[in-house]
């Protein structure tokens, strides 16, 4: 018998029937999940200032949640990723660790992290406010929830307002073109201070390429492999070598040693160039560089430019998972350090953002309106409000985000420091990233 | 005649002072140009050290070495890192560490290297070939077992995978250095103590080891400073915050993923980290050096 078969008394009867199930039944299961006590350990990455604010954090978890004891280890971002590489080898992964979207699909497995889908629906887990594309984006191949996202982050550039507002020109909109770019940097070609450059050349950097990608109507991958085509990635190198050649952007030696700068070195936060390829989030730690080398001047982001098929930002996620061979006795405990990194009002005035907006709202909200969060943190709240509603998460396949980079910036070196062509590099790109799905 | 002589005198003694002075320019030259060399290679260490006494925010304000302003403010927030721990905890698990690996090391490769050079067993070169071949092995080849099994054992945060293996003679390199350094020693003086009665541990601990004290010499110093620089394994087998070593807190003063960094910090605590070494390095360089030249390591 169908549902569509009953009539309209019975069918409500058994509707009200699964509305009771769900707001009795499943918080139960919630509340039956045993004590939250016992030790268990979280992992991250980061450095100094995010160990102080995370310690800060699991002290406030312990006061509220007296039966419980936090390990915490912690590793800066490579040193990170190898660890766990290690750990999950030997079904060791700690009870709660940090986790980042372009990792995840290395690590989605049952036998490596707790899918989280049973939790969610039983409201153990709390995700209000978190929006939909982040829960979608911290999911395996498999389709299982494998991290609840507590932070996000998409695509943008850094650039020094000050320098542009002194050459009289005006800050580009959020929804600026690569045209609009292109415009803008051979502009300030010739206003910038001496022995700076207008521009680092980005052509290497994994982030604006998948924009580039993105923004003009391709896809990065599909079905776990390389979809984009040859000459989106020839048309990208060309972008980049007609601004190297006419001046606007860093030489490729200066290039090769900006590329990945730690933000105290980089060129950017130390006035040696206009606008670089850099993640919202980093600009407080920027200025806070640029204000002692260069007092009075101001950096500010933008997101990375829109193309003819619109913006191409991708939109990834941080956030905590469960290891799935945490003793079942801990699941509660390590649940509920979940629920409080996440939607903690507290946690989340402590962390300020850092690696990113805040996923959920009502957190976003208090960021905004409290008069103590920071310029660049409200300033990239603001922005991923604006991109987020045409944003295009990637779903990035095992390894394949340290594959691109590094095919990227090998390949494209060879053509800035004219060892091979364009259309040679773009072959050999291919062939490195030839493995991603096999 | 009498003039003549004069004359080659006097052209000798100018002949010997010219060849007197250009000997001395010639030193002179070749130590200007190694005094310039030595500053060219040690400027970026002095900068370091100097650039650890400025405020941080003019560290990277340009390349000079005399900060416009002293602080000591680096090394009191180094050495607080995060607070609880502090570095002393670190610097304690470093040298406990380095004092086990080098204690274990001396015992075992000697005894092993003693029992290659000196004893007959039977296939010993094949033992000794095989011993060898594992200097060969990758260390990402072994990493994954290696870290399983510890696991298993339940030694994972703790210093045992990281001291025990040093009492079980698992440094090759080391054996193979003791091996060639007891070839060398005259046979008869062992022939000698056999004919006395001496046992093998007598022979060992009376004879042999202490004419081979610069190859442990050799061995202690490169065991420790192999072992207190060692980053990959004290990462993985030390997983808790208070459990880390010098090499791996160092590593938290940079955040190449977008977070603060704090490079002043970083330059005093390496400041601080050296030492050791350099003073290790320092009060057995005659004897390192008289270990290496004897066994043909030139």
């Amino acid at each position: 018998m169908k549902l569509t078969d009953l009539n309209g008394a019975a069918a409500r009867r058994i509707a009200v029937a699964a509305a009771l199930l769900i707001t009795t039944a499943l918080p139960a299961l919630a509340d039956s999940l045993g004590p939250v006590e016992g030790e268990i350990t979280f992992s991250w990455f980061g450095g100094q200032s995010r160990a102080d604010k995370t310690h800060r954090i699991i002290e406030l978890f312990k006061a509220d949640n007296p039966g419980v004891s936090v390990v915490e280890q912690n590793s800066d971002w490579d040193p990170y990723w190898q660890k766990l590489t290690l750990q999950a080898s030997a079904n060791n992964i700690p009870c709660t660790v940090m986790m980042q979207n372009r990792w995840l699909a290395t690590f989605a497995d049952p036998n490596i992290l707790l899918p989280l889908d049973d939790y969610v629906a039983s409201g153990a887990i709390d995700v209000k406010g978190i929006p939909e594309s982040a829960m979608n984006s911290s999911r395996g191949a498999d389709g299982h929830l494998y991290q609840i996202p507590s932070s996000v982050f998409f695509n943008g550039v850094i650039f020094n307002r000050t320098w542009l507002e002194k050459a009289g020109l005006k800050v580009p909109p959020s929804n600026w073109t690569w045209d609009d770019m292109t415009n803008l940097l051979e502009q300030m070609k010739g206003k910038v201070p001496e022995g700076a450059v207008a521009a680092h050349n980005m052509a290497m950097e994994n982030d604006m390429f998948v924009s580039w990608v993105q923004s003009h109507g391709d896809k990065v991958f599909d079905n776990g492999k390389v979809a984009f085509s040859k000459a989106t990635l020839a048309q990208w190198f060309e972008y980049w070598e007609k601004l190297r050649k006419d001046g606007v952007t860093d030489t490729p030696d200066v290039m090769v040693e900006e590329n990945g700068s730690l933000i105290e070195t980089s060129d950017i936060a130390n006035g040696r160039t206009f606008m670089t390829a850099r993640p919202p989030n980093r600009l407080d730690s920027h200025q806070k560089v640029i204000d002692a080398v260069r007092p009075g001047e101001q950096l500010a982001v933008l997101p990375a430019p829109a193309g003819p098929a619109g913006g191409g930002w991708d939109v990834g996620s941080n956030g905590i998972a469960i290891g799935a061979h945490c003793p079942a006795n801990l699941i509660p405990a390590s649940i509920a350090w979940l629920n409080f990194f996440t939607q903690d009002s507290r946690a989340a005035k402590i962390y300020e953002s850092d690696l990113g907006p805040v996923t959920v709202d009502r957190l976003q909200e208090e960021q905004i309106s409290s008069p103590d969060t920071s310029r660049g943190q409200k300033d990239q709240i603001l922005m991923f409000r604006q991109i987020a509603p045409q944003a295009k998460p990637i779903l990035w396949p095992a390894n394949s985000s340290g594959l691109l980079a590094q095919a990227l910036s090998r390949n494209y070196q060879a053509v800035a420091f004219g060892q091979v062509s364009v259309d040679e590099a773009v072959d050999q790109v291919f062939a490195d990233l030839s493995s991603i799905g096999n | 005649m009498v003039t003549d002589r004069r004359l080659d005198s006097r052209s000798l003694a100018a002949h010997r002072r010219t060849r007197k002075l250009r000997r001395n320019l010639r030193g002179i030259g070749l130590h200007a140009i190694l005094i310039v060399l030595l500053i060219a290679m040690l400027y970026p260490v002095i900068w370091m050290v100097l650039s650890s006494l400025r405020p941080e925010d003019e560290i990277f304000g340009g390349l000079g070495l005399i900060p416009k302003s002293w602080t000591i403010e680096n090394y009191v927030k180094g050495w607080q890192l995060s607070g609880n721990p502090t570095f002393a905890a670190f610097f304690i698990n470093s040298f406990i560490i380095s004092a086990l690996a080098v204690v274990g090391n001396l015992i075992s490769c000697s005894m092993a290297g003693y029992a290659f050079a000196r004893l007959h067993f039977p296939f010993k070169w094949l033992w000794f070939a095989l011993m060898l071949g594992t200097i060969m092995l990758p260390i990402h080849a072994q990493m994954i077992p290696q870290y399983i099994f510890f696991l298993k054992i339940g030694w994972v945060n703790t210093i045992l995978p990281l001291v025990v293996p040093k009492f079980l003679a698992t440094d090759a390199f080391y054996i193979f250095l003791m091996v060639q350094f007891m070839r060398s020693l005259p046979a008869e003086l062992e022939q000698a103590a056999v004919l006395d009665g001496a046992s093998y541990w007598q022979r060992y601990w009376r004879i042999i080891l202490p004419l081979t004290m610069p190859a442990l010499v050799t061995t202690a110093v490169f065991t420790f400073i192999h072992t207190y620089n060692d980053f990959l394994g004290q990462l993985i087998y030390l997983t808790d915050v208070k459990s880390m070593t010098v090499p791996v807190a160092l590593r938290l003063f940079l955040d190449p993923s977008g977070g603060q960094s704090s490079v002043g910090g970083l330059f005093a605590m390496v400041v601080l980290s050296i030492a050791p070494v350099l003073g290790f390095f320092l009060a057995s360089q005659r004897l390192l050096t008289k270990g290496i030249a004897t066994q043909g390591f030139k």
